[in-house]
């Protein structure tokens, strides 16, 4: 179990590492559209789609990531009174009751919208109409990184129960 | 049999007038269908983002939802013709092709195509056209400048003219106009139009609006459900659409007046474009419609069934004259 | 099972309560919330809904704005710039009692000029100046409220990713909020100025004033120059990222990508760059961009679900039939919006209450950019109370161990009754808001 905490760790942290890389073409490409614009009177008809499915793209799938370092935030003024264990206890409730469903909806419906869009080769309605199946993917394959960090957290949850470091 | 209970949603959200296309047929409907069914209507944006209702109404999360089927472009070029086409089809056009020219035919098979029937429940009058702050007439006037329209054939006409079509969120063209990010933009008809502040920062307002003739709304329901409905309720739902869009077309053409005044009061220049941009724009609209009706069957049949329709109706068209959508008298014809 | 809309509504709220105090991650409770009472007030049918929300969320430009600020406050922190400011501001105002609290909340409003979101801020002054008046002998209260509540500012005072989502729901332009979000955030921050300089004159223990010895330690031109250097890169900032917006370079989104580009020269400029230090920024860019949009991905289908059961129509019916004529109607939607904020974050408030509100304002004849405004002002409270605000839980992050969460809740209370003076202001002189958007807009 150990090893399996570590690998999925691990995808959840190089997802991470590769992806968080975003922000610098966002940047840039925002920066070059103005300059472009402004500056040189010749506009792109593709940044701001493309800026927009990076934009996409750069939060969703980053968000396993954000988990593994407890980056979403939550009210622990309560939880703060308790010890180890007991919060182990109640964080493994509330991933059954919350995170859990929630994610295996999300892959769910996840999986059926992005087939519809591949199967009707959907794209943007704009001169550059770029394919919209790609990034519509993201959805599902984010949930489903979710679910196995949420997997992850849980086993260490378990761990703190039974008093084994890990 | 038990009353059936549907939810509707649209692409509006309540601050843009369209939405009363989608509320106009809701109320006749319920009046209509009484005790057998009742819809309840959702203002856009509040179950789903806008350019979501499609695939919502398509896969039976709800029942209905209006729309403009322009926006799905993406998903079948042919709707591309079935909202508003530049250069092409006016109201009273749209209108009569598809009540009488085999048009409803072509909504049918579209919409079909993704589970869903159409009904439409109203068109608006030709949009306003770009509003910049600089006079536009010439094809020369046109050239470099960077232009926020929406469309795909539309930005591929912009391209040939040698301008750029720039593409920006709605929230965003106002600061655009004002602080120059932009040259110009055409947005909707002159009610929205004045709702988003544009008089506030442009000067001139340019048209014809060539790129939107008339806007056509109407509402789609997913095919299962309506297939289960008795012919009787069927029948009352297309009659509501019709009382639906006998009220909606009236209304949204009406207000053109008022809206209109309120930026010629402004100081709003209106200029038209020369006959020479026409021309052109047609040229290419042609060149444009040619290449995508090879590659969209769909696209290709609906084009030539509203060329079909222009074409028996170019005779008494030209016979009408200026009688045909009514002109300005000449004489100020006084009685007191 | 056949619940009523009113029954949804209440068990909704209570479900989102309890699932907060037991800890777990807001944005998966609204979530799971959602997957619940999606499941028994609609069916599994609504599910689709949340992809077409989620996407909504995805495909949406404006939001584009918010990762870009993130980065660009990512290198505000890493230039040092706050720490050079904060300094002079102390030796410039430090004499005066309360005078490194003026300077703090004067740092964190210049600081809100150039960013647009609150943790930088916060956590900023909460390092520099929260040890300082330790030092001093500040009342802990009087710092812990002045931290949280002028680093809050950030997110009103433009730039402004609040401002840029507002937009974006409210189908309103960005730049006529950005111009009616300035005065009122100066509002704010000269009360809470007037507040703490009041309140260290009455009672010098509160806040006693540098000796006379450290200032002495440099002379008045060192001082001015001090002054001068350190406002130096903020006026740049705020020139690149306003000034881009105000000279039509470019859109209120584009700026916050000139921003990001301008401090990231800026770091290189003051020979700060190390690629470690730029993964650092990177990889925190992502954690605080995706914590924030992930909640607007739970929010939206908990608010497409609150929705779709009726509980909007449960809300407008309720604030309708109490009969409160316009202004009644106007401060219960505001009490609603302050209680809220005690639970929910501002992109959960926004996302449930806009389509609510919006529709009930219009209706009364209110302007909507002012109304909004309104709402934007009352949601600085939402930062700063109790138990969910970020501002808490940024200050308590900057020091764990040595702050009782305790006297912060106390040391907040009178900066939000200063909150609700600031909306009653701006509510009855709603020329603060229009005045700067006409002037820009003619
Ligand atoms: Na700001
Ligand atoms: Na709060």
């Amino acid at each position: 179990m150990k090893s399996l905490v570590k690998l999925l760790d691990s995808i959840s942290e190089w997802t991470g590492r590769i992806f968080g890389w975003v922000i610098v073409p966002l940047v840039l490409l925002t920066v070059m559209e103005v300059i472009l614009r402004r500056f040189l009177n010749s506009p792109t008809i593709w940044s701001f789609e493309v800026l927009k499915q990076l934009f996409a793209l750069h939060f969703m799938i980053v968000a396993a990531y954000a988990l593994l370092y407890r980056a979403h935030v939550s009210v622990d003024v309560f939880t703060m009174m308790l010890s180890e264990k007991a919060k182990a206890v109640l964080d493994i409730i509330t991933y059954l009751i919350f995170f859990f469903p929630f994610c295996l909806v999300c892959i769910w419906q996840g999986y059926s919208f992005a087939a519809r869009s591949w199967a009707m080769r959907e794209t943007s309605w704009s001169v550059f109409h770029p394919p919209l199946y790609p990034i519509k993917t993201v959805i599902v394959i984010t949930f489903i990184l979710l679910t196995l960090q949420g997997i992850s957290e849980v086993i260490k949850r378990v761990y703190i129960i039974k008093g084994v470091k890990i | 049999s038990a009353k059936e209970r549907w939810k509707m949603t649209s692409t509006w959200p309540p601050s843009i007038s369209l939405i009363e296309a989608d509320q106009a047929f809701v109320k006749a409907a319920n009046q209509l269908c009484k005790g057998r069914l009742e819809i309840k209507f959702f203002t856009g944006g509040t179950l789903m983002p806008s350019y979501e209702v499609f695939d919502a109404v398509s896969k039976g999360t709800i029942e209905a939802a209006g729309d403009w089927p322009n926006y799905w472009a993406g998903k079948d070029l042919v709707f591309d013709t079935l909202g508003s086409y530049p250069m092409g089809l006016t109201p009273i056009d749209y209108l009569l092709w598809i009540y009488q020219a085999g048009g409803q035919a072509i909504y049918d098979e579209a919409y079909g195509k993704f589970g869903m029937v159409y009904l439409v429940t109203g068109v608006t009058p030709m949009e306003c056209g770009l509003r910049g702050n600089k006079p536009i007439k010439t094809l020369n006037d046109l050239k470099g400048m960077k232009i926020r329209m929406s469309g795909l054939h539309q930005g591929k006409i912009l391209q040939d003219l040698g301008a750029a079509q720039i593409a920006m969120a709605g929230q965003e063209i106002y600061q655009a106009l004002q602080k120059g990010v932009i040259d110009a933009a055409e947005f909707s008809s002159p009610s929205s139009d004045w709702g988003m502040g544009f008089g506030e920062v442009t000067k001139y307002w340019a048209v014809p609006g060539w790129h939107q003739p008339a806007s056509v709304m109407g509402v789609m329901i997913n095919k299962k459900v309506w297939d289960k409905l008795d012919p009787d309720l069927q029948e009352d739902l297309r009659y509501a659409a019709k009382a639906a869009a006998l009220e909606f077309t009236t209304k949204q053409y009406f207000d053109t007046v008022e809206f209109t005044q309120k930026f010629i009061d402004k100081g709003i220049q209106i200029t038209t474009y020369d006959d020479a941009v026409l021309d052109t724009i047609e040229e290419l609209m042609v060149k444009h419609t040619q290449e995508s009706a090879k590659a969209n069957p769909l696209f290709k049949k609906s084009i030539e069934s509203q060329m079909k329709y222009r074409k028996a109706f170019a005779k008494w068209r030209e016979m009408e004259g200026t009688f045909g959508f009514g002109f300005n008298p000449k004489i100020d014809l006084k009685l007191d | 099972m056949d619940l009523s809309p009113e029954l949804l509504t209440v068990l909704m709220f209570a479900g989102l309560l309890i699932g907060l105090f037991m800890g777990h991650p807001l944005a998966f409770v609204l979530g799971g919330l959602a997957v619940i009472f999606g499941y028994i007030g609609w069916g599994p049918s609504i599910f689709y809904i949340f992809m077409n929300r989620i996407w909504g969320t995805m495909d949406n430009y404006v939001l584009l704005a918010i990762p870009l600020f993130i980065f660009m406050a990512q290198f505000l922190d890493r230039s040092g710039v706050a720490d050079d400011l904060f300094t002079a501001m102390r030796y410039l105002l430090g004499q005066t009692r309360g005078g490194i609290g003026l300077a703090v909340i004067v740092v964190c409003t210049v600081f809100a000029a150039c960013t647009g979101i609150i943790g930088a801020s916060v956590v900023t002054m909460g390092l520099l100046a929260l040890p300082m008046m330790r030092k001093y002998g500040y009342d802990e209260k009087l710092s812990y409220g002045a931290i949280c509540s002028a680093g809050s500012l950030g997110i009103l005072i433009p730039p402004s990713i609040m401002l840029v989502l507002m937009a974006s729901e409210a189908t309103i332009s960005v730049g006529q909020l950005f111009a009616g979000a300035v005065i009122p955030g100066l509002i704010l921050a000269a009360l809470y100025m007037i507040y703490v300089g009041i309140r260290c004159v009455i009672n010098p223990q509160l806040g006693p004033p540098i000796s006379r010895e450290e200032r002495a330690s440099i002379t008045n031109m060192q001082l001015f120059k001090m002054v001068m250097k350190s406002l130096v890169p903020p006026a740049i900032l705020i020139l690149g990222v306003l000034g881009s917006i105000f000279f039509g370079i470019a859109t209120p989104t584009e700026a916050a990508g000139v921003g990001a580009f301008l401090a990231f020269l800026m770091v290189i400029g003051y020979g700060r760059f190390t690629w470690k230090g730029l993964y650092q920024a990177v990889m925190q860019t992502a954690k605080t961009n995706c914590m924030v949009i992930i909640i607007l991905c739970g929010a939206t289908c908990f608010t497409g679900v609150f929705l779709g059961v009726g509980g909007g129509d449960v809300v407008t019916d309720f604030v309708s039939g109490l009969g409160l004529g316009k202004w009644g109607t106007f401060w219960v939607m505001q009490l609603i919006v302050l209680v809220l904020g005690a639970f929910l974050d501002w992109i959960g408030i926004v996302l449930i209450c806009f389509p609510i509100f919006l529709p009930i304002a219009q209706d009364l004849g209110f302007d909507l950019v002012w109304f909004v405004i309104c709402m934007a002002v009352n949601l600085q409270a939402s930062f700063v109370t109790p138990p969910f605000g970020y501002a808490l839980f940024y200050i308590k992050g900057v020091d764990p161990d040595n702050i009782n969460i305790r006297d912060v809740y106390k040391g907040i209370v009178p900066f939000v009754i200063l909150i609700v003076i600031g909306l009653a202001i701006v509510t009855y002189f709603p020329q603060t808001v229009t005045w700067l958007g006409s002037f820009v807009s003619n």
